[in-house]
This record gives structure tokens, sequence and C-alpha cells, in this order.
């Protein structure tokens, strides 16, 4: 009987249009899955790969195939107005229930196991060289039986879910709205909880990280970590569905629970002695319906209606405490251990970014369904149609409508920052929340007119609203990163505004916000006439008038050439390159011009520039000259001379009687020399370029042109001459792709011992800088500043170096006070923001401690001068350039380091990047096969130092936890083969890794041994004597420490993780 | 006054529901007789302009309803067949709020017609308590009251007396009857009695057509000794009669024919009704003529 009953069911259920829809998504969604997320070629069928793309997929299409389906299935006896005949069935309300409920798993299933088809097929189109026939019939059974373990639980509590929800009478929106909550819920805890599926910078709470390992309904915490415990998998599958039969049962509980409509329509009788139109004196009065009079009725009349219902003060004080929750525990936080003192503009930044965005976006999808479709939904809309209110009109006041919500919205958003401001005591702006109300209203305005517009566009409500959530999740989610949609316009609603920053507030983005935000009015504007123009035709007349149809063709024109400016101003950042476009243009680079690499190739001897630098126009332009040298002892035929792809140079001219092939494409000129340049002569070579920035995309971190900072690197926007090894691809699937010889020599002691010593070079010069900007910017570059004039408003200063130094130029402009302090022949100075002064003598402390120190260790380094400049907080943290340093303003300049916490963040960042004046710029730079440990493991070291010098062992013990959790939290998801510190090439090692290294090696050997091999490396391998390696440094160290030559090996060159003997210690 | 030209519609899934439907509709009461699913709700939505048409003409006086529909809907007051209200409403404010909707934008006398319709329809004691909780009979008198608001010069009626007690229904009739004295009313019903009790024209719609027009008493007086009414039951007769209905009164058969002469002794000669001809109709016995 039940055999039958199911198969009755399943028949109904899967014979549905919707699900057979599905049928045909399920497999083609899992296919783009499948193609889209890359891994190298070796990956690819692992089993790490195949958890990944499993859980993705889950992740992103289930809970949408699941609400779809239910919302459909569970409500189909309402919405056919069959369910009275139903009850009257034989089975009871909860077996009937059970039986949809079953068979709607079963689909469910299918669906699932259709995708995983898709999913592997997808996989297959990734894979250059298929593997062998078994392989891929294990792989695919493998995925079968990985997405019965991951969806099965899933489905139960999705279902159960929905269940639950259908019988406490959520209605059909409700439950999308649960699955919208529920799908960016998850979104937020995966990346809290670090998750490699999604991108987060942040070390995650150790906690959340358990709880999600056993109460993640996908499964997915547990699984994706390298050190997989099945056990963890399992215990949390069942979990979950443990938790699904519970929700279950209370559905079954609440399945019998009388509707209270059907009880409230019995309250109401009367007996009644009606009376006639002649015992009543009644009139018909005259009637004259006025636009604004019907406007303001309609909208007074349903905002109350909206204002009175009893979940929209139940929304708002969730809303409320959800800003408030989100707010005061971090407000006040910089990172670990730095307090800051916190404004409006961190409160606003802690909920504008995601939690208005994606509540805002799930109310305005629930609202304009119920605003529009409210008078269907309670069978009212045949009075109201028949009344004379134009569309026009109504349309009208549900866009007035929904924006007055979405106002409300963000003044309770605002109103939890300022409460939570308060019980920070941190001091509130309000300017910069009602800056927050127009820039993360308006383009919730534009969204509102077209989800609007969009619901009145068509008829099928489901339909309507399927293409509002879609574009949601084309907004919000990373599925337009996962198939490759680069451009910012795939992102619905959305605008180039970032973080709002200390220095730069929104201005660096400004231009791009209000062009973007007018391009999604002007979209909504035409989704509105879409709606007016369909409403027209769907009351009977089919014909569009001639001024009609130009209307719409006006707008869909201005929407175009809105884009075609958008495209044209997004050029300024330069040309734009897809990822696969970049590595075949590497691919052919290398495969066109590694033949110079073997001839002979000019130097750079000397550098001149002049930097004409316009910040309110977000322009620089850029005059420079080489003084080119041939250091060979044979005659040079043929220059190679390289630009960036993406800015090209405007002019250049060489010195020499030559004939200039250019290839556009890859950015390079051949100069084919009439004359051979003879050893020891010099040519000069002129250029010229012009740099801007639209502000129209994410500021690239090396070339930032605004009107509060301006930054350039010349690494890579200066050309550079001779064949760059740098841009050959050292991915070997890209490289066969390509056809490319794969890179053989993984092994990075091989790889060090075995290159041609030839080839390291230096690449040093002397810099010669004129920089011109605005006379209210100070301006910064490599050298010593040893002139400064003024003229036409705008101040030239020049520097120029006393010596060759490292040739990474920067060119720095900034409305800034300098706070200068002298410490032997060095001149350090600290830029920063008038404001932003409490940690200027805490920096230059820092500074001078290192420059002291390694100056009295190595030696001075090249320059007379160090400045460190605050700069915006977007991109990395801090980093270091020739006699240049940039640390970012809130963990640098606005935390409050009062010397209360153990370590101190301020102090040892400011060490470290003074440290590369030495460690990278001095030495540790000219051998290109080597790694990052002369550069960052070497000025970790430093930081240790310097602490315990400083503020004693406790502070550098603190520091050493500190790394030690970092690393430990970083390994966890560490799927790299392992590598010796001085090849490690992540993060986690360079940095974390080689703190507790060193610091074992200090305990072990103490710092004696250490500098005296630094000293000696740096004196023998220094400018202009020859570079040399890491591994040259350990053999120097283990002739210092020959005692400890286990150590030392084991510590820096033995090719296992800190993990194994960091356990032993912990223990 | 409403004029309609070989409307036709058909829906999206090919139901045909009008075809070639013309009525001269002027003032008084007009009945719409139909069995379920005839289309008289189309018709009806169609009328009050809520539902486009595929082919034909629809004149209010000068004005193209199907041009202008908001000037006809001006003018209109409409009760549809089905129609619920919105939670947390009260009946007053849901009428205030229609009534400016219609154009009631004198505030004074909105509120009077509203306190007069209120008491029309014996609602002024529930008058503040919220819609959504009143019984069958009570929502349609808040309904009627709705149809009525402003100064509708067309009032189109789905199906009024649905859900009314006898006694409430008789009451409505009551002001229909007094309300179409100045103005078109369009009556749709399946009941035919209250055709009978209120309308003085008629038409009959079957299966998308209108079948039958005219002064209701005109459609069955050409019956006039031709309808036969006895105490038996239908299977009695000869397979050739012309059964017109089979009903029961107190358990006993009572069997109705149409016939030039008597088929059973039983049987006496009636006065025919609108139901006759409406059955004749029904059951496709009536080819243009008897």
């Amino acid at each position: 009987m039940f055999k039958q009953q199911i198969c009755s069911e399943l028949k109904l259920q899967c014979f549905h249009p919707l699900f057979i829809t599905l049928l045909i998504f399920a497999p083609i969604f899992g296919f783009f899955v499948g193609q889209g997320v890359s891994a190298s070629q070796i990956e690819l069928f692992q089993d790490h790969h195949l958890h990944k793309v499993t859980g993705i997929l889950n992740m992103l299409a289930l809970p949408w195939a699941a609400v779809i389906l239910a919302a459909s299935v569970l409500f189909r006896e309402i919405k056919t107005g069959i369910a009275g005949l139903i009850s009257a069935l034989p089975p009871t309300k909860v077996q009937h229930q059970f039986l949809v409920v079953m068979a709607l798993i079963i689909s469910l299933s299918l669906l699932c196991v259709l995708s995983v088809f898709g999913l592997f097929l997808g996989l297959l189109t990734q894979a250059l060289a298929l593997p062998d026939f078994s392989v891929l019939v294990m792989t695919c059974v493998e995925m079968l039986r990985l997405q019965f373990l991951l969806s099965v639980p899933s489905i139960l509590f999705f279902v159960a879910i929905f269940w639950l929800l259908k019988n406490i009478g959520t209605p059909v929106i409700g439950l999308y709205l649960v699955t919208l909550i529920l799908f960016a819920s998850y979104m937020a805890l995966a990346s809290a909880s670090g998750s490699p599926l999604m991108t987060s910078e942040h070390a995650p709470s150790p906690v959340l990280v358990q709880v999600m390992n056993y109460l993640d309904w996908f499964g997915l915490t547990a699984l994706v970590v390298r050190d997989l415990n099945w056990d963890i998998v399992y215990l949390n599958r069942l979990i979950i569905i443990i938790a699904s039969i519970l929700i279950a049962f209370a559905a079954c509980l609440s399945a019998n629970t009388p509707q209270k409509k059907n009880n409230a329509k019995l309250k109401l009788t009367q007996q009644v002695s009606a009376k006639t139109l002649s015992q009543v004196a009644f009139t018909f009065r005259n009637v004259s319906p006025e636009f604004f009079v019907q406007f303001i009725s309609s909208l007074s009349f349903h905002l109350k209606q909206f204002l009175i219902h009893p979940g929209t003060l139940f929304i708002s004080t969730l809303w409320f405490g959800v800003v408030v929750a989100e707010v005061y525990p971090s407000l006040n936080v910089a990172e670990t251990g730095s307090v800051l003192k916190s404004l409006s503009m961190d409160a606003v930044n802690r909920f504008m970014w995601d939690l208005v965005p994606m509540f805002g976006s799930v109310l305005i999808v629930y609202l304009s369904y119920t605003f529009t479709w409210r008078d269907q939904q309670a069978n009212f809309d045949l009075i109201t149609r028949s009344l004379p209110v134009s569309f026009s009109t109504i349309f009208l006041s549900r866009v007035i409508l929904l924006n007055i919500v979405v106002f409300l919205f963000l003044l309770i958003a605002c109103l939890a920052g300022v409460v939570a401001q308060y019980l920070r005591n941190s001091p509130v702006d309000l300017a910069e929340y009602v800056r927050f109300i127009y820039y993360a209203g308006l383009p919730l305005m534009a969204k509102s007119i077209a989800f609007i517009a969009i619901q009145s566009i068509f008829k099928q409500r489901i339909l309507a609203t399927t293409i509002c959530i879609f574009l949601v999740i084309l907004e919000l989610s990373p599925l337009t990163s996962v198939i490759g949609l680069s451009h910012p316009i795939y992102r619905p609603f959305s605008t180039p505004l970032d973080n709002i920053d200390s220095l730069l507030n929104y201005s660096h983005v400004d231009a791009g916000f209000w062009t973007f935000t007018l391009f999604w009015f002007v979209v909504g504007a035409l989704l509105a006439y879409m709606a007016l123009l369909v409403n027209k035709v769907s009351s009977g007349k089919p014909f569009i008038k001639l001024a009609e149809a130009a209307l719409f063709v006006l707008l869909t024109g201005a929407a175009a050439l809105q884009l075609q400016f958008i495209n044209r101003q997004m050029l300024k950042d330069g040309k734009a390159i897809s990822i696969s476009a970049q590595i075949e243009l590497l691919a052919n680079y290398e495969k066109e011009y590694k033949k110079f690499q073997n001839l002979p190739q000019p130097i750079i001897n000397d550098v001149k520039t002049a930097v004409h630098i316009h910040p309110k126009e977000s322009k620089a332009v850029i005059r420079g000259s080489y003084i080119l040298l041939n250091p060979h002892e044979v005659t040079i035929d043929s220059i190679l001379l390289g630009e960036d792809w993406r800015t090209p140079l405007q002019e250049v001219t060489l010195s020499h009687p030559s004939k200039m092939t250019y290839d556009a494409v890859q950015g390079q000129r051949v100069f084919q020399l009439t004359s051979s340049l003879a050893p020891g002569q010099k040519v000069e070579l002129q250029f010229s370029l012009v740099l801007e920035q639209s502000g129209y995309q994410k500021i690239a971190n090396h070339k930032i042109l605004t009107p509060d900072f301006v930054y350039i690197r010349g690494v890579p926007i200066l050309p550079e001459l001779g064949y760059q090894p740098i841009r050959e691809i050292s991915d070997n699937d890209w490289r066969q792709k390509y056809g490319l010889a794969k890179v053989h020599d993984k092994d990075f002691d091989k790889l060090l011992r075995n290159r041609d010593r030839a080839r390291d070079t230096y690449q040093w010069a002397t810099l010669s800088t004129i920089i011109s900007t605005p006379e209210d910017y100070q301006s910064f570059s490599q050298g010593e500043l040893i002139s400064e004039n003024k003229k036409d408003g705008r101040v030239f200063r020049h520097f120029e170096t006393r010596s060759a130094v490292r040739r990474l130029q920067a060119f720095v402009a900034v409305p800034a006070q300098i706070s200068e302090r002298r410490t032997g022949d060095v001149l350090l100075r600290v830029a920063h923001k008038e404001t932003h002064e409490q940690n200027v003598e805490m920096t230059l402390d820092a500074m001078q401690h290192t420059v002291e120190f390694l100056t009295e260790q190595l030696g001075p380094f090249p320059g007379e001068s160090l400045t460190v400049i605050e700069k915006p907080d977007f991109g990395p943290g801090a980093y270091a350039l020739p006699q240049l340093i940039l640390v970012s303003s809130k963990i640098g300049f606005r935390v409050d380091q009062n010397n209360e916490h153990s370590f101190n963040h301020v102090y040892r960042r400011a060490a470290h990047e003074t440290a590369h004046q030495w460690f990278g710029h001095l030495i540790g730079n000219g051998v290109s096969q080597d790694s990052a440990f002369l550069v960052e493991s070497m000025a970790k070291y430093i930081e240790l130092i310097m602490l315990e010098k400083h503020y004693g062992p406790d502070a550098m013990q603190s520091l050493i936890d500190y790394e030690t959790r970092r690393y430990l939290n970083a390994e966890k998801h560490n799927r790299n083969l392992p590598a010796s510190l001085i090849g490690a090439e992540s993060a986690h090692d360079k940095y974390s890794r080689a703190t507790l290294a060193f610091a074992k090696l200090r305990a072990e050997i103490g710092d004696k041994p250490i500098m005296a091999a630094l000293a000696e490396f740096t004196a023998r391998h220094r400018f202009p004597n020859t570079p040399a390696s890491s591994l040259d440094f350990v053999e120097i160290l283990l002739t210092k420490a020959p005692a400890h030559t286990e150590l030392i090996e084991t510590l820096l060159l033995e090719p296992i993780p800190a993990t194994t003997w960091l356990k032993q210690e912990l223990n | 006054m409403l004029s309609l030209k070989n409307i036709n519609k058909t829906y999206a899934d090919g139901t045909h529901a009008l075809k070639q439907v013309s009525m001269d509709l002027g003032t008084g009461m007009v009945g719409l007789l139909g069995p379920n699913g005839a289309g008289k709700s189309s018709l009806m939505r169609t009328i009050a302009t809520i539902q486009n048409v595929d082919s034909g003409s629809f004149h209010f006086g000068d004005i193209n309803v199907l041009d202008s529909p908001k000037l006809l809907r001006e003018q209109l007051g409409y009760l549809p067949q089905h129609f619920g209200v919105y939670p947390r409403v009260s009946c007053r404010d849901l009428l205030e709020h229609l009534a400016i909707l219609k154009g009631l934008t004198n505030k004074a006398e909105r509120h009077k017609q509203i306190d007069e319709l209120l008491h029309l329809t014996n609602l002024s004691d529930v008058a503040n308590k919220s819609v959504i909780d009143f019984s069958g009979g009570m929502l349609q008198r808040f309904g009627v009251a709705q149809a009525l608001l402003g100064d509708p010069k067309v009032l189109i009626l789905d199906e009024p007396t649905s859900g009314l007690d006898p006694a409430e229904r008789l009451r409505l009739h009551k002001i229909l009857h007094e309300v179409a004295k100045t103005r078109v009313l369009l009556l749709s019903t399946h009941i035919v009695e209250d055709i009978e009790h209120l309308c003085a024209n008629t038409y009959i719609l079957i299966s998308g057509s209108i079948v039958a027009s005219g002064p209701t008493t005109s459609l069955y007086q050409l019956l006039t000794g031709k309808i036969w009414q006895g105490r038996i039951d239908g299977s009695e007769l000869p397979d050739t009669a012309y059964v017109l209905s089979e009903s029961l009164q107190f358990g006993v058969p009572i069997c109705r024919v149409y016939s030039e002469m008597p088929l059973h002794p039983t049987m006496e000669q009636v006065t025919p009704c609108l139901q006759d001809r409406y059955f004749m109709h029904l059951y496709g016995k009536f080819q243009g003529g008897i």
C-alpha cells in the first residue's frame, strides 16, 4: 500500500514541469561547477578536489533546488484548493504529508545524482589528458558516494525545515526568505570559520571551527581540512540527520494545528435587520479621481499595513540586534592585541559591506514580492483592479513604499551602530551615518525599482521571484568568480564602493560609485518602463505607440551608452586582460622572446625620472631616461625592451642608431642596433607614459592614484630590459597546455645549487627623480631630497641617491604631516595624517632601534633617509621599498598601542619593515630562483630580537605564541607538499614558521653565530659583489655553529612542517 | 448605455471563454444567467475592465472602453464572485481607502457616504472590526457596500447573493432593485429565481455564447401551453419525451416536460417559467425556435 502511494506521489512530482526543468538544469549547473573550479592536473581527480567541488555544488545549488521543489510540492494542495478533499481521505494528515515529503526527498536525491554526473563531465573538460578508464569509473563512484554522504543529510535538513515552516503557516515566500537567510548565513559562517571554499584573510575562531565541524549542515568544514578525519564527518552527518528528524517531528506535531485564519472567520456573525434605500438616507456622491490623492492614499494605507504587521516589529528588532552584535564586539579591535580608537567609520564598516547588502537584498526580494502580489494573495485584486487607478500610480506607490522601508532599514542600522558606539565610548559622527545612508541606500533603491518592475513584468510569481533571487545570488555570492565573469556589471546593483578608508574616505571610488549607480538606475527605469508597457499590452492594447517605442529605445540606448562610458573609464586602469588571456600572453612571451635570455643585453646604470602627479585628476605623467651600459666583454647587437601590458609606453627613443620593431600585443620592442654596442659603451633610452585611475574598480596595490594618496611603484610600470624570467609560467599544467617544456626541478635545494650563477645579478642603479605635485602635497621617492622649488602652484622636489640602490622605484604624493628623528647619518621620517600621531614616536623608536642594531651588526644600508608613510587600508598591511615603507593607517597609526598588551604590533611591524632595508633591499635580491627566506623570514628574526631587547622576553614570547596559533591554523588547510623553510613559498611558512624556527635557534644557539653568519654573508655578497642565495647563508651559518648542524638543517633545510617538532615542544 | 459587440476571449490554455458575445445594456437591472463554467465571470470581468478581450468592441456611451478603461472604472461598481480582504484592516478603513481610490476626495462627503453605506448594509456595529474576521454574509454585504461607493453608473455584481441566507438575499434584492432604477446593473447568477425576481431583461450565456436575450418574460412566454408537469418518474415516460427537469417535492418525484400534448395521464399543463427556457438551452434542445 505504502509502496503504491509513494510511487503515485513520485509520479505526480516527477512529471511536474518544474521538476523536469530542474532535471535538465541540475547536470548543467554541475558541469559549470566542475569546469569552473580550477585545479592543477595532478589535483584534478584527487580526493580533496573532489570534496571541494562536490561541496561547492551542494552549497550553491542544493538549498535552491530544495526550496523550489518544496514550495511547489508542499503547497500544491493549498494552491490547487484540494486540501479539503485530501484531508477527507483515509490517511491522516501527517501520514499524507510524510508521503509527500518522502517523495520530495527522493526527487531531490535524483537531482543530486544527476548534478554529480554533470560535475564529473565538468572535471573531464578540465583534464588535458584523461586517466585510465578504471580510474575514471572509480572517481565517478567515489563522487556518487560522497554526494550521497553530503547531500542526503542536507536534503533531510532543508526539507524538514520547509515542512515545519509550512505547517506553522509560513507562506511560500517565507520559505524562500528562510533559504536566502540560511544561504547567506552559511557563506558568512564558512568565511568566518576559515573554510578554503571561501576567501578570508582572518584567522578563524577555534570555537567556531569546532562548532562548524559538527553543526555545518553541508558537512564541509570537517571535510575540506587537510588532515581529514572521517569520524568527524560521519558524526557531523549523523548530527544533521538527527536534527532533521527532530525538526520533522516538530513538523508532524504542528501538522494538525488549526489555522488562525479559519478560526477567526467564525468570530463575527450578525443577526441582520437590514435596511433598504428608502429607509436609509443614502445618496451617491460624485467622484473625481486624482493621481496625487490616490498615490498618497495607496502609499499611506500600505505603509500603515506594513508598520502594524507583527513581523515588522520582530524583524526590526532582530535587525537592530544583529547590527549591534556585529559592531559592538569588534568595534575597538584592529587586530589581535591591538585596540582601535574607533570612529563612526569603523562602526559603519562593520555592517555596510556584507550585512546591509545581504539583509537589504533579502528584504527587497521579499517586499517587492509582497507589495506586488499582496492583492492577489489576499484575493482582493479583482476589486482593486476595477478601481479607476492607473497602473503607473500603483507601481509608483509600490516603489516609493519599498524605498521608504529600505530607508527605515538603513535608519535602524544607523541607530544600532550609534548604540554600539555609545556602549564602546566611541565618538559618534552623524555625518558618517548620513553618508552611509546614501552610499548604501542608492544602490538598494535602484534594486528596489528593478525588483518591483520584474515582479510586475512577469505574471508568474515564481518566475519573477526566481529572477530576483538569481540576481541577488549573482551579486552577493562568488558564483560570478567561479564561472569566470569578471566585469563588475555581472554583479547586478553592485558599485565599486569598498571599505571606508580613514585616508581616502570614499574619494577613490566616488566617481565610479555615481556612474555605476546611475547605470543601475537607468536599468531600473528601463525595467520600470517595460513593466508599464507590459501592463498596457496585457490590458488589451497590443499596439505600442511610436513615442513609447522611442522612449524604450532611448532608455535602452542610455543604458548602453552608460555601459560604454563605464568600459571606457575602466580602460584608464589599463587594458582589461582576463586570466586566461594573461596566461596565453605569458606562454607566447616565453616562446617568442626566450632567445634573448642567451643574448647579451645592457644593464640599466642610471635612471632619471620626472613624475608629474595630478592627484585630483587621478593622473600621473612620467618621463624617464635610462643610461644603458654594456657590461659584457662582447658587443650587443639588439636590445629587448618590455613594457607593462596594461599601460603601454607613449614615446620611446634610443640615442643610438637602430631599427625598432614593436610587438603591441606583448608590449615588446626590439632595437636592432645599426652599429653594435661596444663593451663598456653607454646609450640613453628615453620614454614617457601616462597613468590614470578610473575609480571604477578595485585599486591595484601598487598603483594608487587618488586625490588623497598617490603611490606608483616602478615595477611593472616602468620599462624593463631583456628577457624577464619572472614572466615564465610556473604551473606545469599550463605549460603543457601551451606546448612549453615542463619545469622539472621542484627540489628547491637542487634548483639553487644547479642554477647558472652567471645569471645572478643585482638590478641596482643610481636614481634621480623629480616629482611635481600641487603645493599642499608632500612627495617621496628613493634618494635624498636635494632641492625643492615652487612654480605655478606646484612644488618640484628633486631626489637623488648618493650611490646605486636596488632599482625598485616608487613615487608617493600625499598631503601629510612629517615627524622626523635623526640617528647617526640617517634621517628617520614618518609621514602621517595630522590627527594620526599617537603611534608616531613608537614607530620612530622601532625604526631607530632597528637601524642602529643592524648598522652595527651588518653595516649601513644604502641611503641617508628612511621614511614610513601612512597608506590607505586596502592591500597589504605594510611593505617596504628601498628607503620607503608604507604602513596602513588602521594597524599602524590609528591603533591605540599603549604598551598594555603583551606584545606590540606597531613596534614589531615597524621593526620588520625597517629590517627589509637590509633583508630584501641590501641582500636577498639578485638571485631569481631564491625564495623569500632572506627577506621575510629574516625580518621576522629581527622582530624577535627587537621585541626582546626593548620590551622584554615576555613580549617576545607573546609574539611566538601568536605566530604558533597562526601557523597551526594555516597548516590545517595546507595541501602543499612539505618544503624546507628556505624553500617555502606559503605565507604561513615564511612568517609564522620562520618566527618559530628562529625562536628555537636563538634558544639553542643564541644570536651570536646567526648575526656573525649574516655579517659575513652581507660583507661577502652585498652590491657590487655577486649576489648569493639563502642556501649560501645557511652554509655560512653551519660554519658558525658546527655543533648544531642537525638542528639548523632540521629547522631550515629539511622539508618537514614545523608541526613535527613543534608538537613535541607544546607537549 | 453599455454596448458590447462580438466580444471574444480565449485563455492561454485554449479555453474559448467568450464567443461573439454582444450585449446592449441600458438603465435597469439585467440578468446574466448561465450554468457554472458558462463564462459569466469572464464576461463580468471583461465588463469590469479587468480582463482584456481578443476581439470585439465595447462602448460605454461614447466611450470606447477598450481604449479608455479608466473612464468606465470611474463610474463602475464591481462585486466579484469571490474575494478576500487584507488582514488587520477595519471595515471602515478599507471602505475609506477604496473610496479615495474611487475618487471620493471630499473628506466630509466620503465619511458621510461610508456611514450611510455601513448603515445600509447593516455593518455599522462592526465598522471598526477587522474585515477578515467577517462571516460570509457580512463579507458579501461589505462587497456590496464597496461596489456602491461613489457614484457608480454601472454596477457589475457577480453572484451577489451567494453565501447569503434567504433573509439577507431578499433584503439585498430590495437594495439592488432600488439602485437599478437610475443606473445600469448587471447581475450574474445561476439562480433562476434571482433573475425572475429582479431582472426585466435577461441574457442566457451557455458555453461562452449568448444563446438567448430579451425581456425576461418574453423568453418563456412562447412556451405557454407546451409545459407539462406530473408526479411521475421520468423513466415512466417514452424515450422520445423532452424532459426539462426531474425534481422531488416532499420525496415525491416531479417531472416537467416540453410537449405539444400530455405524455402521461397524470400530467397537467402548467405555466412556463424562465427555468424551462434556460433548461431547454442547457440541454441543447432549443434550436433557434420551438
